[in-house]
């Protein structure tokens, strides 16, 4: 019986494709580390991740990979203690360098895996793109539909004109 | 599959929205809100991001002060937030924060017995009351802020009558009570005071009627009033 780290597991994407990986490194993932948990036995049973595709599976792992020794999530992780860490570090913005689509592909899966470092990551990256952008900007970037009627919008930008940088 | 883009599953729910909005910086946040009906909903809404605004309170607990300690470990608690965004309203002015030790028992004491709490010298050690001594003493924070006596503000952007900064704190956690002070004397009563917090709006508004209001000494050499005030514990 291998230890512990080198035990291998075998996860199961959305469309179905079979994925092996090393118990730690799913074990990044609160979801997965629950299922084996109660589970038993791992590696004996697939793991079917029922709302993840292939490819952001793929990448998600890339990243817990990567992250595999980082200490393990506090349990009750404030929101205070979590803000302390402002910036991205440099692996996780280069990692963060893809298209759009799998950017929030990658934040819904931490989202479900429960990953919550991940989530932070992506989170953090969203909203360094939503700085600086006026509110136009900001729909026309992520498609957003402006569902103000034209008194009510006239009213907030009145409310926080001084906040612009005029 | 589905037809929405992750992009919109993102940011259409909640939750998610929420945790994006967290990490702008406040002015950002203030103009996001014209971005949909949901953002602003969210923002005026929440109380995570309400309390980032500076417009829902944030009241932290009161540290013990102990002499004993060295002085590493006898320290104020986190040092409060100050709302930079004011700056803008306060023509550059922005409130700042001193460091102070307060025990409201022996205030309450010595109002009690009808007597004055006596002067103590720091350098002589008989001199401080012993109840000062002990763990009834508590770190807090002052905030300190200034205001000018004249050339008001004019700008009609600013001075919007629903403008959101009348809406926020000075600093979180608020302040409760503000003095006038000029070289170190403070006044006996505070010029404002309110209990769950005073707003930038009950700040402006007496701050406006100054010169009917209070007494024109404390102007300083340089034409501001000059606040200070605690940052109660609650």
């Amino acid at each position: 019986m291998s230890s512990t780290d080198e035990q291998k597991i075998i996860l199961v994407s959305s469309d179905g494709v079979n994925i092996e990986t090393a118990r730690i490194i799913a074990e990044r993932s609160m979801l997965i580390k629950n299922m084996i948990d109660d589970l038993g036995n791992p590696g004996e049973e697939p793991i079917p991740i029922m709302n993840v595709s292939e490819a952001v599976l793929r990448k998600v792992l890339e990243w817990c990979d990567h992250h595999k020794k980082d200490a393990p999530p506090e349990k009750d992780e404030d929101a205070e203690s979590r803000k302390k860490t402002t910036d991205i570090e440099e692996w996780d913005q280069k990692f963060m360098q893809v298209d759009q689509e799998m950017l929030f592909e990658i934040i819904l899966a931490a989202n479900y895996m429960d990953i919550k470092a991940l989530l932070d990551v992506g989170c953090k990256t969203v909203a360094n793109m939503i700085k600086g952008k006026s509110p136009e900007e900001i729909r026309k970037t992520f498609n957003i539909q402006n569902d103000f009627t034209p008194e009510e919008e006239e009213q907030i930008r009145r409310e926080n004109e001084w906040a612009e940088d005029r | 599959m589905d037809s929405l883009t992750a992009a919109q599953r993102v940011l259409e729910t909640p939750e998610l929205l929420e945790m994006v909005l967290s990490e702008l910086p406040p002015t950002q946040l203030l103009i996001s809100q014209r971005v949909n009906t949901l953002w602003h909903d969210l923002i005026s809404n929440s109380p995570q991001l309400q309390q980032l605004l500076f417009m829902r309170p944030t009241w932290s607990k009161a540290k013990p002060f102990n002499s004993h300690l060295p002085c590493e470990a006898n320290r104020p608690s986190e040092r409060p937030r100050n709302n930079m965004m004011l700056r803008r309203v306060l023509d550059g002015r922005y409130p700042t924060f001193t460091p102070r030790v307060t025990s409201d028992k022996d205030e309450e004491e010595y109002a009690d017995k009808g007597v004055e709490a006596p002067d103590t010298n720091p350098d002589d050690i008989a001199s401080i009351p012993r109840s000062l001594k002990s763990p009834s003493s508590y770190w807090t924070w002052d905030v300190n802020v200034m205001y000018p006596s004249d050339n008001l503000p004019t700008d009609d952007v600013i001075n919007h009558p629903q403008a959101s900064w009348r809406r926020m704190y000075m600093c979180q956690p608020p302040c409760t009570e503000l003095y006038l002070a000029r070289r170190w004397c403070r006044a006996a009563k505070p010029a404002i005071a309110c209990e769950d917090g005073i707003t930038m709006d009950m700040f402006i508004e007496k701050a406006n009627k100054a010169r009917e209001l209070w007494n024109q000494l404390f102007i300083s050499s340089d034409g501001d009033w000059h606040f200070e005030g605690p940052m109660r514990s609650k």
